[in-house]
Order: structure tokens, then C-alpha cells, then sequence
């Protein structure tokens, strides 16, 4: 990894930017590789230097975009932890970094999303109205929030990755929890993310995404009347194991696939046990 | 704060609640920077001589739950059984913006709760509590921080942007953007006042001529008239704005300054540094050096 002192975008160029996105868009679109035509249309010095240095580049190959995003989650987690909080909060910042080193990676990684041109409100440009919600869009914050929802601290060696490993592989989970206020407390994410999990690794097969929002909604629930930092993730998870388990009686998968786990991700199994698998029946497990 | 729902399977104790007859719980806070972090007292005060044993028995707790929607920070802090005060510290760039307290009286444990202070619709009924559940809570206290200086400048207040679908003729329209209040305009004018910007000696025209209008108007949008009772009428541009950093750094900078309704164009160019002197002297020089050129 190279580290990179990062360029700020000017306040003015961001704005401008803003004000102006259809045409901002349309640049992206014609210019997916490189940032050059930002220098023509902001002037030279929409990006000045900054004291901030971050050991950061991206896996912009994105041959499968689930091990993408845990590799540059990985990256991300690593370069931004250090930051201080309002740094990493901060659209002036994102916006910066995904110009400056993360452009290309942008492109390519959500190329089909950015097909739509109102894409580059929430890809691009964080919004700012609501600091949480901003990153969570974001094609850069979104890999720190994910990462930060998932990764232990207190664990020092490469296991702290696993739980984020499992929870990029499951269909459909990092993008529910992803948006929640409430995944920021670990106590919190850390049951959500274990419960299913744990309901993956026994049954050896993906639940729905109705299954998973059913069982946010119960989150809310939980903690619409409780204090979830105060229960901890032992006891959060133990009542929502069992909802869980009726989430997916009520949502079954209707051909469900037999999934194995390999160096912390799941993966469909080969054609023969999947056979074996389909004629059994997700639920008969 | 919406930490918690507003409608509980058992009676709830909170300013906007009807459940308890006499009961209140409410708390104070002060503040102060010491070498760059925030160092917060905050103070409770519980009327309900139940729920006060039931604190000191250990069965339920006071928790303060801080969280800053500028950075996403969510934290939880318990008051000691035995104290109505806890202290917190709050390290520099942990919070930007509005951060919002919030106390919350918590089960410890599983307990059967009755209380002779229950409104007359829960007299004489006993309410499964589970561990965890929430039972009561206070009115918010906001604090503004501010750390947000990604730039290493001190953050402007106002900016200036391109719209390209202004044509230069168009008039200037302000933008009320969460951290700075935008002026957008065509190019041509944009590259022009840019152009002035390197010129120190015709800043104090840009000032004039674009920002103590904007910051005027904003002043005036700002005002909260009051009724013929005293009492302030709802003013939907401070309800919309007054979370948003700019609006924080115009009532810093105002701070205890006597607000004269009429005269937000006086204050604006006070706040500027009066710069319609000297843009003036500045106009002055050059048209009477023109003349004798």
C-alpha cells in the first residue's frame, strides 16, 4: 500500500459540484478512470494540500464485488480508525478522498448503480443532511461503517475480520443494518450479524431478505422499549434467536442453495450437494 | 430523542406523558472545555419517592445516553445508585454539531411495578418489567460542538458556488446549505469575484456588495418575533435551520448582543467588518484616478 497525503476539495468546488450534478454526472460518465476533468471544470486548485495521510489504495480489479468490498473494508477500516471521528463524518473529506485515490474504484465498483444519474447523490456526494445516513451511502464511508459495525477491536489478529467476512457474504444483511442508527452501537451490531450467522452456519443456507428485515424490525422493537447497550449482545441475541427462527419459517427460501463456509465467507456449495440439498428442502435441515 | 418509542406496554414517565400523576424527572448540565475536551456535570432530579428506592436498591438505573449526528457517536453512561451527579468527557473530535443528552431511567432486573402515583386509569395494577426496559425518561439538553475543520482553516461562513444554468445577467440566490450558507451564481460572475479575491485592496467590495446583503436577509429570517403575549411565534426558518452549523456560528457570534428587529443590515456590516467604507474610498480612488488618467 502507498501512503497518500490527501488533497482537501475546496468548500467551493464541493458546493459547485452539488449545485451543479447533471453536468457533474455527466463528466463521471464519459471520464469513469481518471479525476483530470475535475481540474478543468473546478480550476487548477479545487484540491490543496492537507496535513492528513492515509496508507490507503483500492482493489479496483472488483473480479467478484463481495471480496472486493471485504478487501477494501479491510483497507478502509485500517486507514480511517486512526482519524478522528468528525474527519471520516465529514462529506468535504469523503468527497475528497474518493476523488483523489478512490475514483477510479467508484467507477467500476458501482458501475451498474451509476448508470442512473441520481446515483452520484449518495455514491458521490454523502448526504449531509443526516451524518450517519451520508456515510452509509457513500461508496467510500459505507466500507468504513461496514467495517465498523462488524470488526471486533479488541481482537488483534486476522479473526477480527471473520464476523465481517460472513456478514459481507450473506445476501442482503450488511445492506439492512447498514442504514440502521442503532447497528453503531457494537453490543447492538454484534448480536444482529451473530444471530444470523449462527442461523447460516446450522442450516447451511441463505435466509430471505424479507427474513433479515423481519428481524430488524423486532430490533426496533427491542429497542424501541429498551436500552440495547444496557442488555448486551449475549442478551439481545438470545431473544432474537428464536424470532429468527420463525422469521424464516414465515420467509423460507424457496430454492434454497447449500452454502459452505471457506476462509470466513459462505459460498454456494458444488452442483452435487446442491442437488442433494434442493431435493431435502432448506427447512427439513 | 428518539432513542426510544413513544408508546410503552406499561406506564411511562416523561414530560410528554400522562402516566404519573405528580412524578417528574428532569436533570441540568454544564460545561466546559478543559485542553480541548468537553467535560460535562450533569445533575438529575427525581420527584416520585418509589422509583427513588427502587434506584437506590439497585433494581433500577439512570443512564445518560449522549449521541452527535455529526459523527455518529452513540454513547451510554450510568449514574451511580447512590448519586444524582455524573461526570463525562467528551474528547476532541468525537462530536461535531448538535450533541444530544438524554436521561433514561432503566430496569436492572425482572420486577412485578406498581406505584400509588399512577394515573387513575393504572391504580391498583401491577406491570411486568423485563431487564432492560426503559421506564421513564427526561427532556433533551443539546450542546453544540464544533471540530469541524477538515480544511485546517477556520470554516467560512458563507462560500460561493457555480450554477451553470445561471446566465451572468441572473441574479446571485442564497443556498442554505448545512454547514455554510451558499452563495451560487453564474460562472462568469464566479470567475470574476474570484478574479477580485487575489486583489486584497477589493475584498471589501466583494463583502459589500454580495455578503452583508446575504447575511442581512439571513439575519432578518432569523428573528424570532414574539406575540402580543411575549411568547415567541413559531418561526419555520429556525425550525429548519437552527441544527445547521452556520446558524450556530451566527448566534456565537451574536452571542449576548442586544437583537434589534429592523436593523439586521447595521448588524450584518458590523459583523463583516463594516466594509462599506472602505469599499467606497476604494471606488472613490479608482473612478477619480480614472478621471485624471
Amino acid at each position: 500500500m502507498m501512503e497518500h497525503c490527501i488533497p482537501l476539495m475546496t468548500r467551493e468546488a464541493l458546493e459547485t459540484a452539488k449545485t451543479n450534478r447533471n453536468e457533474i454526472y455527466e463528466f463521471i460518465k464519459n471520464n469513469p478512470n481518471s479525476s483530470k476533468w475535475a481540474s478543468d471544470y473546478f480550476g487548477e486548485d479545487y484540491l490543496r494540500p492537507s496535513t492528513y495521510k492515509l496508507d490507503l489504495s483500492f482493489d479496483t480489479k472488483i473480479e467478484d464485488p463481495i471480496l472486493s468490498d471485504i478487501e477494501n473494508s479491510e483497507v478502509i477500516y485500517s486507514a480511517f480508525s486512526p482519524l478522528d471521528p468528525y474527519l471520516i463524518y465529514d462529506e468535504q473529506f469523503l468527497v475528497s478522498v474518493l476523488f483523489s485515490i478512490g475514483y477510479k474504484y467508484v467507477n467500476k465498483r458501482w458501475a451498474d448503480a451509476l448508470k442512473k444519474p441520481t446515483a452520484i447523490n449518495h455514491y458521490f456526494f454523502p448526504d449531509n443532511t443526516n451524518a450517519r445516513r451520508g456515510v452509509a451511502g457513500h461508496a467510500i464511508g459505507r466500507l468504513y461503517l461496514r467495517a465498523k459495525m462488524s470488526i471486533d477491536p479488541s481482537i488483534q489478529d486476522e479473526t477480527r475480520y471473520s464476523r465481517m467476512k460472513k456478514a459481507y457474504s450473506i445476501p442482503a444483511l450488511m445492506d439492512t443494518l447498514g442504514w440502521h442508527p442503532y447497528a453503531d452501537n457494537q453490543e447492538v451490531s454484534f448480536a444482529f450479524f451473530d444471530t444470523v450467522i449462527k442461523w447460516v452456519e446450522k442450516n447451511q443456507a441463505f435466509p430471505t431478505k424479507e427474513a433479515i428485515r423481519a428481524l430488524a424490525v423486532k430490533l426496533s422493537m427491542i429497542l424501541g422499549i429498551s436500552l440495547g447497550e444496557f442488555l448486551g449482545k449475549d442478551e439481545l441475541e438470545r431473544r432474537l434467536s428464536d424470532y429468527f427462527q420463525i422469521c424464516n419459517e414465515k420467509f423460507p427460501r424457496v430454492n434454497p442453495r447449500k452454502i459452505i463456509l471457506e476462509e470466513d465467507v459462505f459460498k454456494p456449495a458444488d452442483m452435487e450437494q446442491m442437488d442433494i440439498f434442493d431435493s431435502k428442502g432448506a427447512n427439513q435441515q | 430523542m428518539a432513542t426510544i418509542s413513544k408508546t410503552f406496554p406499561y406506564p411511562y414517565l416523561a414530560s410528554f406523558s400522562r402516566d404519573y400523576k405528580t412524578a417528574k424527572f428532569g436533570f441540568s448540565l454544564d460545561y466546559d472545555n478543559q485542553e480541548g475536551n468537553s467535560h460535562i456535570v450533569l445533575s438529575y432530579t427525581l420527584e416520585n419517592p418509589n422509583l427513588q428506592d427502587l434506584i437506590r436498591k439497585n433494581v433500577l438505573g439512570v443512564f445518560t445516553v449522549y449521541s452527535c449526528t455529526g459523527t455518529a457517536l452513540k454513547a451510554i453512561k450510568p449514574f451511580a445508585p447512590d448519586s444524582q451527579r455524573l461526570e463525562i468527557n467528551i474528547k476532541t473530535g468525537e462530536a461535531t454539531g448538535k450533541t444530544r443528552f438524554t436521561l433514561l431511567i432503566v430496569a436492572k432486573e425482572d420486577f412485578d411495578f406498581q406505584d400509588g402515583d399512577f394515573s387513575d386509569d393504572y391504580q391498583d395494577i401491577s406491570f411486568k418489567i423485563e431487564k432492560g426496559n426503559v421506564i421513564g425518561e427526561s427532556d433533551d439538553i443539546d450542546l453544540f460542538f464544533n471540530h469541524r475543520e477538515a480544511d485546517g482553516n477556520k470554516r467560512s461562513l458563507f462560500v460561493k458556488s457555480i450554477d451553470k444554468n445561471m446566465k451572468p445577467e441572473d441574479a446571485a440566490r442564497i443556498i442554505y446549505r448545512n454547514d455554510v450558507i451558499d452563495i451560487a451564481m453564474s460562472q462568469e460572475t464566479y470567475k470574476a469575484i474570484r478574479k477580485m479575491e487575489f486583489d486584497f485592496a477589493k475584498r471589501p467590495l466583494i463583502f459589500a456588495a454580495f455578503l452583508v446583503p446575504a447575511l442581512a436577509t439571513t439575519l432578518a429570517l432569523m428573528n424570532e418575533a414574539e406575540g402580543a403575549d411575549g411568547s415567541p411565534i413559531e418561526n419555520s426558518f429556525v425550525n429548519d435551520n437552527e441544527d445547521k452549523a452556520w446558524f450556530q456560528a451566527i448566534e456565537d457570534i451574536l452571542g449576548d448582543k442586544d437583537y434589534n428587529p429592523g436593523d439586521e443590515y447595521a448588524m450584518a456590516q458590523r459583523m463583516l467588518g463594516k466594509p462599506l467604507a472602505p469599499s467606497v474610498g476604494w471606488i472613490e480612488q479608482h473612478s477619480n484616478s480614472g478621471e485624471g488618467e
